[in-house]
């Protein structure tokens, strides 16, 4: 089971995961996070073999994510998972010394049930802009920079030039 | 030997030059021998280097800027040396014709200086070519006559000019005519069949010398020549023979051939569109999508861009047309948007609606290919509506920025009339006056049906659309350069000092 919000006004889904969602919410500029709840796993969802070996574990994977049609890629791995254990599996590593952290990321495997959270900025594209600027085609070419003081100069210019009658 | 091939400055160092390529594949299949020799690269990879970076940036300025006639002394005693380098290179293979490729107005200064070192020191026939021999406007154009090589002429500086197609000019050459359609003249000699089998001839090139930013670097090609539209605005439809087309399969042994050779895996199609037929586009990327399976390649192994035109389901161009060409490896298509408004692009008959241009960005955006816009801001019939369309459509299209599927703007310069393009000879179609009595021509010209829409206005709406498309983070390219000349232009005009006559000769 999964349910799906962002920042934590509205539920947009709650129900058994489906392969594909699709949802608008209304916006408002800003910081927003969206937040991905995988529960009601319990032990006999997974299922091992004789040497403890996993050979089913009922999980969700976030593979690909839009927002306002815009595909999120490297973005996706920013998504930080709040993992709830199984106090059993929590027993069994601490017996072996480990422990386990508080959050995972990257992660888009959600093996336990927990909270998988994404900080994003709406308007979403010029958040995009911003983080892909270095990457977007042609955003570091000398021939594609321009200066807000020149077009400051350049307007400032035009709102005072005479007509020229035509 | 019977021919050099000369590319000169200045021209954007990103690739060779296709003419001297499809010159040189001439000059073989007619059994004369002959070389490029590209002098353009070496000025940014060579000369740039062995000369003081301020002294190189003040020459440079110097061939590319209209407004400075005069080089200073030490700068010239240091252009002229390296003029004369080559000047030695060139003799030394006893050359029989010397021919010089001027691709634009800004190879026009190097040109001439360059020749009036060259002419005193050989006999050979010295020949020049290419869309740079004709006057400067904002852009050389095949239209009238070619002022800039009338005048090397007159100056005695070359023997002859050539303009058209180089299958029509070359065979004379070979020939030792020298005369001919096409030969000093004002009429362009077109050749009509492009299903020919000589392959342009990068072979004396070091294609990775280039600054493409690729490895392997980015041969130049052509898919086809003139254009299937008529836009109104484009001197294309009067000039440069009409549109003729090499066959899908020509296109893609030439891919090959330049894979397997030279290893390059990128090419830029310099022709006015490289989808003009449906027909031999698809069976290119078909070919390449069969290369790919034989060859165990992945998809869009090899990466091509051009400019493209957009057309809409109802002509047959379907989505799976997009699906192949994406993974056949359409990467940067360049494409004459112009406006969001579809009454403003109807008066342009461009031929399409912004729902064909949805649709073909659409698929453009699932498929990996990107969109460089060319708009247009202040056409004849552009009501402020109009214009919030194209804000609209500049606002509604930044997630193709996002995504990574727009590359870039270009805003122009507002519109101009030009000559060669169908306004231009038919102005009353849309019942455009001239300034002062004269022609509408450039930007002088008013539509009594919009007269709100002054020179002054077009601008302020060109800054607007400027303006916005940098808040919301488009690539725009040269925005200040374009800004600065359209005030520069604007200057001049008031104060009654602009000459749309200006050539890089004049002095």
């Amino acid at each position: 089971m999964i349910k799906i919000m962002v920042d934590d006004t509205m539920c947009s889904f709650e129900g058994k995961c489906p392969d594909e969602l699709t949802f608008d919410i209304p916006m408002t500029i800003g910081s927003h996070a969206l937040r991905i709840t995988h529960y009601g796993k319990i032990d006999s969802d997974q299922t091992l073999d004789v040497n403890n070996n996993i050979l089913v574990d009922k999980h969700v994977e976030i593979s690909k994510i839009w927002l306002d049609n815009i595909e999120l890629k490297e973005e996706l791995w920013e998504g930080e998972f709040f993992p709830v254990y199984n106090p059993d599996y929590v027993k069994d590593l601490k017996a072996k010394g480990i422990d386990l952290s508080y959050s995972i990321q990257p992660n888009l495997y959600l093996g336990h049930n927990g909270m998988w959270q994404l900080w994003f900025k709406y308007p979403v594209a010029s958040w995009l802009i911003e983080k892909r600027h270095d990457t977007i085609a042609r955003q570091l070419d000398p021939d594609f920079q321009s200066r807000e003081d020149e077009l400051n100069k350049v307007k400032l210019f035009f709102d005072s030039a005479p007509e020229l009658g035509w | 030997m019977f021919a050099i091939i000369l590319t000169v400055p200045r021209l954007t160092p990103q690739r060779p030059s296709l003419a001297p390529a499809i010159i040189k594949s001439l000059f073989t299949k007619h059994g004369k021998d002959s070389k490029i020799l590209d002098i353009n690269i070496d000025f940014y990879n060579n000369f740039s280097h062995a000369i003081d970076s301020d002294a190189f940036h003040a020459i440079d300025n110097f061939l590319y800027s209209n407004a400075q006639d005069v080089l200073p002394l030490e700068h010239q005693v240091l252009l002229n040396h390296w003029i004369d380098s080559w000047i030695d290179n060139i003799l030394e293979s006893s050359p029989k014709h010397v021919l010089i490729s001027v691709f634009t107005w800004h190879a026009q200064k190097f040109t001439k200086l360059f020749l009036e070192r060259l002419r005193p020191r050989t006999d050979a026939k010295i020949i020049v070519g290419g869309q740079g021999i004709g006057e400067i406007r904002e852009q050389t154009s095949w239209i009238g006559t070619p002022l800039f090589a009338k005048q090397l002429k007159e100056l005695g500086l070359v023997d002859h000019w050539i303009k058209g197609d180089a299958e029509s000019t070359i065979p004379l050459i070979c020939q030792e005519t020298y005369a001919g359609k096409g030969f000093d003249g004002d009429e362009y000699a077109d050749w009509h069949n492009l299903t020919h089998d000589h392959i342009p001839d990068y072979s004396d090139l070091d294609i990775t010398a280039y600054h493409s930013g690729i490895p392997n670097g980015v041969i130049p090609m052509e898919f086809s020549r003139g254009c299937v539209r008529t836009c109104n605005f484009c001197d294309w439809v009067t000039s440069g023979g009409g549109f003729r087309t090499k066959t899908g399969q020509q296109v893609f042994t030439e891919v090959k051939y330049y894979y397997e050779n030279f290893g390059v895996r990128n090419f830029y199609f310099n022709d006015a569109l490289i989808n003009g037929s449906i027909k031999e586009f698809n069976a290119f990327n078909e070919l390449l999508l069969k290369y790919y399976t034989e060859n165990n390649l992945p998809n869009r192994h090899l990466l091509y861009s051009g400019h493209f035109i957009i057309r809409g389901p109802d002509t047959g161009w379907k989505k799976s047309d997009i699906e192949r060409m994406g993974k056949a490896g359409a990467d940067n298509m360049v494409v004459g948007v112009e406006t969001g408004s579809d009454h403003v692009r109807k008066s342009m008959n461009k031929g399409y609606t912004l729902a064909d241009l949805d649709y073909n960005m659409e698929m453009f955006a699932k498929c990996d290919i990107k969109l460089y816009m060319l708009m247009m801001v202040g056409y004849p019939t552009e009501t402020d509506n109009d214009f919030q369309q194209t804000l609209d459509l500049i606002t509604r299209y930044q997630q193709y920025v996002a995504s990574g599927n727009i590359s870039g703007v270009n805003f122009g310069q507002t519109f101009v009339i030009e000559e060669g393009a169908p306004i231009f000879y038919h102005p009353e179609e849309l019942e455009l006056q001239g300034v002062d009595g004269k022609t509408p021509h450039d930007v002088f010209w008013i539509n009594p049906k919009n007269s709100t829409l002054t020179y002054k206005e077009r601008i302020k709406r060109r800054i607007a659309a400027q303006e916005l498309a940098n808040k919301l983070g488009y690539p725009i390219w040269r925005a200040d350069g374009q800004l600065n000349w359209l005030m520069a232009k604007y200057q001049e005009i008031a104060n009654g000092t602009y000459n749309e006559h200006k050539t890089r000769i004049q002095s």
